[in-house]
């Protein structure tokens, strides 16, 4: 009994101190800069992670258009037709380490970017509807 | 003419290959089994129905050596060979699905190799679904094994200890959406203790998850436990911790709460009943987003050779039902399996096997199972 407590409490203390630690998020290829992401990015392909694998969408088959301009004065301006639902949306944006952060209405929200030539490819998270999951997205754009 | 293709070609090798050796090995101790089994499908889903059928063999290889009762080394190796069609398309493997070296004394067993690891009490809605993928419908409860050392120590009070390290799995394992990075090693343990009249564990994992454009640390607690009051109870919770800026969420928790009873009413009559919530979340004590799963299984004996059992799934969130009826009749090597079943149209997301038109709509399929 003694050392069924003692292991227990060991774990304890070990999910404890592995709770409280973490280590920051490692982009792999950190090299965008601000001249290359300027411009009219239009959103060409959807890839949702599933556990099986990777499914690979257009937009149009979601009924979905979306367009973002990242403009020279470091505003951007977004343009959504989801379903019909049209959406747009100005704000200010900035690159770090490759990552894009998007700033509206004092909610910043950020998207770890790849750029090949002119392919932009962001990802992001969301709740699939269908199976309550979050799960991994990535938005394929390209350069107007 | 009969024409092979280089895919027919390599099936009729191993095949011949796996009974040439056997006859071979049969007399040096060795110990063969395999599996064959095949099945046809119909699903009709918006107004159309789709097929699909396939034949599976899993031969299987054991060798034992042993120095008195204390020691043994075990090796296991199985493959899993299939052909599968939907009649417009077709699917084929020959891949290895176990291959495990065990050593084992009175008191501790480390396996290494492609194997199974999985614990927890739940049944239909398993949180601690961590590194198997059995789907609770599937008679064959076939899943992928991961890449692993596996430590255990059985304590003489009964309590067990797992410990585990993982390496060059770089598929999806689980529940899992985005893989380990590549090389990277997975490392995790459980506790298992007695308590009152069942047991109580903890465990944990950790690994280095690959999001394509970037990595993150994703760490796996979770306490689970089983007793038996009269009817049996269990639960199984688990928090994941994302450590990523990037993500939506950084918390993810499922908690399962079950009970089972055999209603003593001829050959006996199982009842079990679960609830799954999942929720996600930022910080601990809130609840950005969640979803509900209550589940239950009745089975009956319909005596010596015959099985029925009905599976039903409910979410609460999209207001789904899901209903899975199964008829099993077992002889000694040779199983029939006959099950139908009624999903949404969105069903297949609800048992981790993506949004296959498969698993949508109603439907029926035959398994004929055969064991040697």
């Amino acid at each position: 009994m003694f050392l069924q407590r003692k292991f227990l409490l060991s774990f304890l203390i070990i999910f404890t101190v592995l709770m409280t630690y973490g280590c920051d998020d490692e982009i792999i290829n950190p090299d965008i800069s601000e001249a290359e992401i300027i411009g009219t990015w239009i959103l060409t392909k959807i890839i949702v992670s599933y556990p099986i694998g990777q499914k690979e969408q257009s937009p149009t088959e979601e009924n979905l258009a979306l367009t973002i301009i990242l403009k020279n004065d470091k505003t951007y301006l977004r343009s959504q037709n989801n379903k019909g639902q049209i959406t747009n949306d100005t704000g200010t944006w900035s690159i770090e380490r490759a990552v894009l952060s998007l700033t509206s209405d004092s909610k910043t929200f950020n998207f770890p970017c790849r750029l090949d030539g002119n392919i932009l490819l962001a990802a992001t998270t969301v709740i699939d509807p269908d199976s309550g999951f979050m799960v991994p997205l990535k938005l394929e754009f390209s350069k107007l | 003419m009969l024409k092979l293709s280089v895919f027919h070609c390599r099936v009729i090798f191993f095949v011949a290959l796996f009974f040439i050796t056997t006859e071979i090995c049969k007399s040096q101790g060795f110990d063969f089994k395999g599996q064959i089994s095949s099945w046809g499908m119909g699903t009709r889903n918006q107004n159309e129905w789709t097929g699909n059928s396939g034949i599976r063999y899993i031969p299987q290889l054991n060798y034992t050596y042993s120095e008195g009762d204390s020691v043994a080394l075990n090796t296991e190796v199985l493959f899993n060979l299939y052909y599968q069609t939907d009649f417009n398309s077709s699917d084929h493997a020959f891949k290895p699905y176990r291959a495990i070296i065990r050593y084992t004394t009175p008191q501790t067993e480390i396996q290494f190799g492609l194997q199974k690891i999985n614990f927890g009490s739940a049944q239909l809605l398993r949180p601690l679904m961590w590194f198997d993928r059995i789907d609770p419908r599937d008679p064959l409860k076939l899943t992928d094994g991961v890449y692993a050392i596996r430590f255990k120590y059985s304590f003489l009070d009964n309590s067990l200890l797992w410990l585990w390290t993982l390496i060059g799995n770089t598929e999806n394992i689980g529940y899992e959406l985005l893989p380990t990075q590549e090389n990277a090693p997975e490392f995790g343990g459980r506790i298992q203790l007695p308590l009152l009249s069942g047991e109580m564990a903890a465990t944990f994992h950790t690994r280095k998850v690959n999001a394509e454009l970037y990595y993150y640390r994703e760490n796996r607690y979770a306490i689970d436990g089983r007793w038996d009051v009269g009817f049996g109870v269990w639960f199984e919770s688990v928090l994941q911790q994302n450590f990523s800026s990037l993500t939506t969420y950084k918390l993810n928790r499922m908690i399962t709460i079950g009970a089972d009873y055999t209603i003593p009413q001829g050959s006996g009559i199982y009842i079990m009943a679960e609830h799954l919530i999942t929720t996600f979340s930022n910080s601990f004590w809130n609840t950005d987003q969640s979803r509900q799963i209550s589940a239950i299984m009745i089975s009956h004996s319909l005596g010596v050779l015959d099985n029925i059992s009905l599976q039903e799934y409910y979410d609460w969130n999209n207001k789904n039902l899901y209903q899975y009826l199964q008829f099993q009749r077992t002889y000694d090597n040779f199983i029939i399996n006959f099950a139908l079943f009624h999903y949404p149209e969105n069903g297949g997301s609800l048992f981790l096997n993506g949004k296959s038109s498969l698993l949508s709509g109603y439907g029926l399929q035959l398994m004929l199972i055969f064991n040697y």
